[in-house]
């Protein structure tokens, strides 16, 4: 249970920081606002990982940012990018607020559906509909760099969720955050996986990431745990090297989680020799 | 480490804190906007600010800095009242006029527009950007456009709701000077020692040395990261306290 631990401490810090931010944003354009350590009255954009993605078309072609969009998102755009050449996309799963708000309604869902969450949808569906998150992605960067501007705020339920008091929202932000809503009482994690486009863009560093999750055939009992404990609906008992591009690095398949068979499935470097024979 | 979910955690937080501590150390940390447009690229205006840069954050100041547009004129052409129309955000029209009769939007895009018009320089509008019919007289009485511009402009322009904007725009259209001694971001050193500002007065107030002569406002508040609202009214009552 260690690492759950971790990870939920993890993910409530991050939470509860960005929900500072966001009310403390507010504040400061009415005059008042508490100081958050380094941030300051950071907006919301300014923080955001993915701002750092969708304005290097503009960076590269006309040196300067897309509207909302400052040097701060660049940075930290990098610095997620770094982890998950390492460890794969771990921002979603320790980090992006909204992954952990999807995670928390999910919650609820399983305690009123008991076994029949995570049902509603059949997983055939479910591999077509992850491919739906690509072209979001491709729409917002194309889109972005064609207007200057920060279109998928006005669909993004994560920023309707955290700005819902601002009347800056647009409706169909609102429309969004309620579908989501809706969703992960059924499903875990349904904006992550069928369509947010920072996850399909992290989820990408699955294909060659440093450290993947790996299954070691031989001590493997096919109790199929991991496969019910992963949120993305991977199904790890079939695999050797995960390289799903919906996999978070949450942890929860591992042995120090789910798997009850030690050092079985593991966050891992993994030796040329077993890459060649994977 | 053997602790896999330990070692996750250290990844995470070192590399956000390493990102951060480096960029702050090099100066690159920012989490607003400079306030300083991009600018034209090519053409004849290359080099010059670009007016379809400016962006709702950006206080009528930031405008005066960047495009020598006087904020107490962009106040009177919006209709919007204050006795700081400098500190006023060009995302404040959306707010105060919201949608217009006819279901027209005055936003930060006339602004741009107001701007582009006020220093000649060309800027692609949006195609439902329309200007208050104060605004297209002001750039007519400036002599900012022309005859047959102002027509043009007047075909989709909009009467503000506030007949107190009328007003107070009869009176800046009647000055047809920005007023004497008023600081502003393109205000010199050598401008506020020619009003009585010292450098004792400035140290008091601020803490840091003034400028050279020709450093402006804008420049030493983009220096000291110090908000131009805030140099700007307490210099004002330097100013004024001289005078
Ligand atoms: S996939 Fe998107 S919403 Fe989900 S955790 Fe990652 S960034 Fe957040
Ligand atoms: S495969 Fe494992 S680490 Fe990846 S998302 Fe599923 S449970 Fe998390």
């Amino acid at each position: 249970m260690k690492t759950e631990r971790w990870r939920r401490s993890i993910q409530i810090v991050f939470f509860v920081l960005i929900a500072l931010i966001a009310v403390n944003h507010t504040l400061s354009e009415s005059g008042a606002s508490i100081p958050i350590p380094f941030l300051a009255d950071a907006s919301l954009h300014a923080v955001c990982p993915f701002g750092g993605v969708v304005t290097i078309h503009k960076l590269v072609t006309e040196g300067g940012f897309v509207q909302k969009i400052h040097e701060s998102s660049l940075v930290l755009g990098i610095a997620v990018l770094v982890t998950a050449f390492l460890v794969g996309p771990a921002f979603c799963g320790w980090i992006c607020p909204f992954g952990t708000f999807q995670e928390f309604v999910s919650k609820l869902g399983r305690k009123l559906l008991g076994k029949r969450f995570g049902k509603l949808i059949p997983k055939k569906l479910d591999r077509v509909l992850k491919y739906l998150r690509y072209a979001v992605l491709i729409w917002v960067v194309v889109m972005t760099a064609i207007s200057g501007k920060l279109i998928f705020s006005d669909y993004d339920p994560y920023y309707a969720l955290f700005q819902f008091w601002t009347g800056e929202v647009a409706i169909t932000g609102f429309v969004a955050l309620g579908i989501v809503l809706i969703m992960s009482l059924f499903v875990e994690r349904p904006f992550c996986r069928y369509a947010c486009p920072y996850g399909a863009f992290l989820g990408l560093t699955n294909l060659f990431r440093f450290m993947p999750i790996r299954r070691k055939a031989s001590t493997c009992i096919s109790c199929t745990k991991c496969d019910k404990a992963c949120p993305m609906g991977i199904e790890v008992s079939n695999k050797t090297i995960i390289r799903d591009p919906s996999c978070i690095s949450c942890l929860l398949c591992t042995s120090d989680a789910a798997c009850p068979v030690s050092g079985t499935v593991e966050l891992k470097v993994i030796p040329y020799k077993e890459l060649k024979d994977a | 480490m053997r602790n896999k979910a330990a070692l996750v955690a250290a990844v995470l937080v070192l590399s956000l804190a390493a990102g951060y501590g480096v960029s702050k150390a090099t100066g690159y940390w920012k989490t607003k906007g400079s306030k300083n447009p991009i600018k034209i690229q090519k053409g004849e205006f290359a080099g010059e600010n670009d007016p379809g840069d400016i962006r709702g954050s950006y206080s009528f100041d930031d405008i005066d800095a960047a495009f020598g547009v006087p904020p107490q004129m962009m106040a009177a052409a919006f209709g919007l009242k204050g006795d700081n129309p400098g500190a006023l955000q060009a995302k404040s029209l959306e707010t105060t006029w919201g949608e217009l009769e006819g279901g027209v939007e005055i936003g930060t895009d006339a602004v741009r527009l107001f701007t582009a018009l006020w220093t000649g320089i060309p800027y692609d509008m949006e195609e439902t950007t329309v200007l208050p019919e104060a605004a297209v007289e002001i750039l007519e009485t400036y002599n900012k456009i022309d005859a047959q511009k102002a027509v043009q402009l007047r075909i989709s322009a909009v009467k503000l709701p506030n007949a107190a904007a009328g007003e107070e725009l009869t009176d800046v259209t009647e000055d047809h000077e920005v007023p004497d001694r008023m600081v502003r971001g393109l205000t010199t050193f050598g401008d506020l020692q020619d009003w009585g500002v010292t450098e004792e007065m400035w140290l008091e107030e601020f803490g840091k040395p003034m400028g050279s002569k020709a450093d402006d406002m804008k420049d030493w508040a983009d220096e000291t990261e110090i908000p131009m609202s805030e140099i700007k009214s307490a210099v004002q009552e330097m100013v004024d306290s001289g005078a």
